[in-house]
C-alpha cells in the first residue's frame, strides 16, 4: 500500500531489526532484490496500479451516477409532492363549486 | 391557510421545543388552522390549539396548504420528524444547517452504514463515497463540520427556513435554486422567577459568570475555565456558575484550577428557574465553536434579560450586531483563546456602566429582532407567498 493513495501498491523499504549486522542484512537483501526479481517484480506492480486505477475511476464512475439517479428520484419525489397536493386542493375546488351548483339548483326548484 | 406543524414540544429538553411553544401561539392567530404534530404528548401549549401524535400525519397531509417540518440534530427528538418530511415533502426549517450529527446517528447509529455511504454521495458523488469509507475506518475522520449532509432534505423539501443569516448564505450558495428564507428564531416573552441569589443559593457579592447548556465540546468549557482560573488573583471574588451538565466528561485541569471559584448548579428543570439563574448572574458566556449554523436560545433569553453576554465571532453569533453582545475570535489555540476570554471578561466587569449599556441594547435587539409576534407574521408572509407559488 502506498501511504499517500491508498490505491497504489509500491515497494515495501527492507529494515531489520537485527543489532550491528542489521544494515548488513538490508543491503544484501536489496543487492539480492536486485538482481533476481525487481525488473520481473517491478513491472507487474505497474501494471497492478494501471489497473487499480482504472478499477477506481470505474467505482468513481458508479458512485457519480448512483447519486445522481438519487438526485433525480429525490427531485421526483418533491414533484409528486407537490402535484398531489395540486390535487387535493383541486378535489377540494371542485367539491365547493358541485356544492354551491347544488344549492343554486335547490333555490332554482 | 391551514398549515400542519411537525416539532419536539416541551417538556422536551431542546431548545426546538421551545422554539415552537414561543412562536405557535402567535401562528395560531395569523394562519386559518394550525394543526400540531409532536413526538410527545404536551400539555404545554396555548389552548386552541391541536396536538397529534406524528404517526397521524400521513393519512392527513394533503388536507394542509402546507407541512412544516422542525429538524436538529438530535435523533432522539428528530428521527421521525426528518423521515416523514422526506416521505411528505414540506417546508423544512432548519434549526441545524449541518445535520451531520443526525444523518450520522440515524444510519451509522444504527449500523447501517450503506445507509451514510449513500448520504455523503448524494452530497458529494463519488469524493464523498470515498469520505464514507474514510470515515469508517476512523470515525474521527467523519466529516461533521465540513459535509452538512442536507442536501436530501433541501432538495425534496417545497421550501426551507433557516433561523441565522449564516446558515441563510451557506443554503443559499449551496442550493441558489431551491426556496429558501431567512426568519429570526422567536423570543418569549419568559419571566424569570423572582429569587434572590441567596434564595438561589448563589454567593451574594460574588462576580458570577455564567455558562448553560449540555456536554458539548463545541461550547469550548475547557476554555472558559482557563479564564476563569486566570482571572483568580485579579477578581477574587470571581465565581463561574454552571448551570446543566457542560462538565461531564470534563478533565482537564482547567476545572482544578478553579480552586473553589465552580459553582455547579446542575440541570434546572424549570424554565423560569433556569431563568432566575441568568437574571443574577453579571456575564453570561456562550462560546461555540465549530457551529452547525444554530441560532442560541440561551444567548436570546441573556440578552432579553439584559445581561452582558459573550460569545464566539461564528455563525449565527457572528451575525448579531457588534454592540450588543462581546464577540470572540476563534484562534485554534486553547491558551490565545483563554486569554482572550480572561481579558473581554476582565473588561466587561471592570466598566460596569458601559456593560450595563451593551446590555440594554443586546435586551432592545431581543425584543425588536426575534419578538414572536413580528416573527410569526414573517412566517405568515413567507408561507403565504410559497404557497401562491406552489398552488397559483
Amino acid at each position: 500500500m502506498n501511504e499517500h493513495d491508498p490505491w497504489m501498491i509500491g515497494e515495501v523499504p527492507f529494515s531489520s531489526q537485527a543489532r550491528y549486522i542489521g544494515p548488513l542484512i538490508v543491503r544484501f537483501r536489496q543487492i539480492w532484490n536486485g538482481m533476481s526479481t525487481r525488473w520481473y517484480v517491478l513491472p507487474m506492480i505497474q501494471q497492478l496500479n494501471v489497473l487499480l486505477g482504472r478499477i477506481r475511476g470505474r467505482f468513481a464512475d458508479v458512485a457519480d451516477w448512483i447519486a445522481r439517479v438519487d438526485r433525480d428520484q429525490t427531485s421526483l419525489r418533491r414533484e409528486l409532492a407537490e402535484t398531489r397536493l395540486q390535487i387535493a386542493r383541486l378535489e377540494e375546488r371542485l367539491r365547493e363549486l358541485e356544492s354551491r351548483a347544488d344549492v343554486g339548483r335547490e333555490d332554482g326548484d | 391557510m391551514r398549515i400542519a406543524y411537525v416539532s419536539p414540544l416541551p417538556p422536551l429538553r431542546t431548545g426546538i421545543a421551545d422554539y415552537s411553544a414561543a412562536l405557535l401561539p402567535y401562528l395560531a392567530r395569523v394562519f386559518d388552522r394550525v394543526d400540531v404534530y409532536a413526538t410527545e404528548r404536551s400539555d404545554a401549549l396555548a389552548d386552541g390549539l391541536d396536538v397529534h401524535p406524528v404517526g397521524d400525519l400521513p393519512e392527513r397531509w394533503r388536507t394542509y396548504d402546507l407541512c412544516v417540518y422542525h429538524i436538529g440534530n438530535n435523533q432522539s427528538f428528530h428521527r421521525s420528524i426528518y423521515e416523514l418530511a422526506l416521505e411528505y415533502p414540506g417546508v423544512v426549517v432548519l434549526h441545524d444547517y449541518f445535520l451531520h450529527h443526525l444523518l450520522a446517528g440515524l444510519t451509522i447509529g444504527s449500523g447501517d452504514f450503506r445507509g451514510y455511504l449513500r448520504e455523503v454521495a448524494y452530497a458529494r458523488g463519488a469524493a464523498g463515497a470515498e469520505l464514507a469509507y474514510e470515515a469508517a475506518v476512523d470515525w474521527a475522520h467523519m466529516p461533521l463540520f465540513d459535509e452538512p449532509l442536507n442536501s436530501r432534505l433541501i432538495d425534496v423539501s417545497l421550501g426551507v427556513l433557516v433561523h441565522s443569516r449564516y446558515a441563510f448564505r451557506l443554503a443559499k450558495s449551496h442550493h441558489p435554486g431551491a426556496r429558501i428564507a431567512y426568519i429570526p428564531a422567536p423570543y418569549g416573552p419568559e419571566m424569570p422567577d423572582d429569587l434572590s441569589r441567596d434564595e438561589l443559593g448563589l454567593p451574594e457579592g460574588a462576580l458570577l459568570v455564567t455558562l448553560a447548556g449540555m456536554p458539548n465540546t463545541a461550547k469550548r468549557t475547557d476554555v472558559v475555565m482557563q479564564a476563569i482560573a486566570a482571572l483568580g488573583s485579579r477578581f477574587p471574588q470571581l465565581r463561574c456558575a454552571v448551570i446543566g451538565d457542560l462538565l461531564q466528561g470534563l478533565g482537564e485541569p482547567g476545572v482544578q484550577d478553579l480552586d473553589g471559584r465552580l459553582l455547579e448548579i446542575g440541570y434546572v428543570p424549570s424554565l423560569t428557574r433556569f431563568l432566575a439563574f441568568l437574571n443574577a448572574s453579571d456575564v453570561i458566556v456562550n462560546l461555540r465553536y465549530p457551529s452547525v449554523g444554530e441560532a442560541s436560545a440561551l444567548t436570546l433569553r441573556a440578552m432579553a434579560l439584559g445581561k452582558p453576554v459573550v460569545v464566539s465571532n461564528t455563525g449565527w453569533y457572528a451575525d448579531l450586531p457588534s454592540d450588543v453582545c462581546v464577540k470572540l475570535d476563534h484562534t485554534f489555540d486553547d491558551g490565545e483563546d483563554a486569554g482572550r476570554l480572561a481579558d473581554a471578561l476582565a473588561d466587561l466587569l471592570a466598566h460596569p456602566d458601559a456593560t450595563r449599556l451593551m446590555a440594554e441594547r443586546g435586551r432592545s435587539y431581543v425584543q425588536q429582532e426575534h419578538n414572536s409576534e413580528r416573527v410569526a407574521s414573517e412566517y405568515e408572509a413567507v408561507l403565504r407567498a410559497w404557497r401562491g407559488a406552489l398552488y397559483g
